[in-house]
């Protein structure tokens, strides 16, 4: 059974309180992107205006505002903590990340583009594969911080 | 928020960087900074914590005594 544990994060992993309301700050802004966006997205369809088929564009929607987050976070220095000496890698692996999800947005918008027909259905499963390897990831993560933290299987 | 000369002029005292009371805090450069130029309103946590770092009082650093002292 894995222990519940207090569920926070290591000390020297913790941001400072500058960098909290930074990162809080800058996810209320994206939150609001995001609903922006999809909203914006509802009425230019409502004007028959589809720039691109469900589920690509809420997917590159999606990913867009997610990407500057973690962008804003980084160019913010709101990522990692004082006392993380891994503070160069995050940023690069932040820097890896947003380039990936770049990338990901040039192919589903240039793969939708090219063959419309085709589309909906690659464009679900681009969806389905991104969203797994984001929850395999975000697995990973959490899954390796307890173990450095010693809260582990018991 | 004006900045805070007091804070500077206590830590240079010391023969401390911005880096070196950060960590000594617990806190970022950035955040060092962003105090000291009036960017950022320190919570009192963090203001004691820079107060015993600095050997001095919450007055002598962090309360305001006036208008001369709002000019940076």
């Amino acid at each position: 059974m894995i222990s519940k544990g207090s569920g926070k994060r290591p000390e020297r992993e913790q941001l400072d309180e500058m960098q909290v309301r930074i990162r809080d700050r800058i996810g209320n802004q994206s939150f609001m992107m995001i609903s922006y966006l999809l909203l914006l997205d509802i009425g230019l369809g409502g004007f028959g205006i589809r720039w691109l088929p469900y589920p690509v564009n809420v997917f590159i929607i999606v990913l867009f505002s997610l990407g500057v987050y973690e962008v804003r976070k980084v160019w913010s220095g709101a990522h990692a903590g004082p006392r993380d000496k891994s503070r160069s890698r995050v940023s690069a692996a932040a820097a890896v990340i947003a380039a990936l999800m770049a990338a990901a947005i040039v192919v589903a918008y240039a793969r939708s583009a090219a063959r419309p027909q085709d589309s909906a259905d690659g464009g679900g499963i681009l969806v389905f594969l991104s969203s797994l390897a984001i929850i395999a990831a975000v697995l990973v993560a959490g899954i390796m911080s307890r173990w450095k933290s010693g809260k582990g299987e018991e | 928020m004006p900045r805070n000369l007091r804070l500077k002029a206590a830590r240079a005292a010391r023969g401390m960087s911005q880096k070196d009371l950060a960590e000594a805090v617990g806190v970022t450069r950035q955040t060092i900074n962003a105090v000291e130029s009036g960017d950022y309103n320190p919570t009192i946590r963090l203001c004691i914590a820079i107060c015993r770092v600095l050997g001095r009082t919450l007055d002598e650093i962090f309360w305001e005594v006036g208008d001369s002292d709002q000019q940076g």
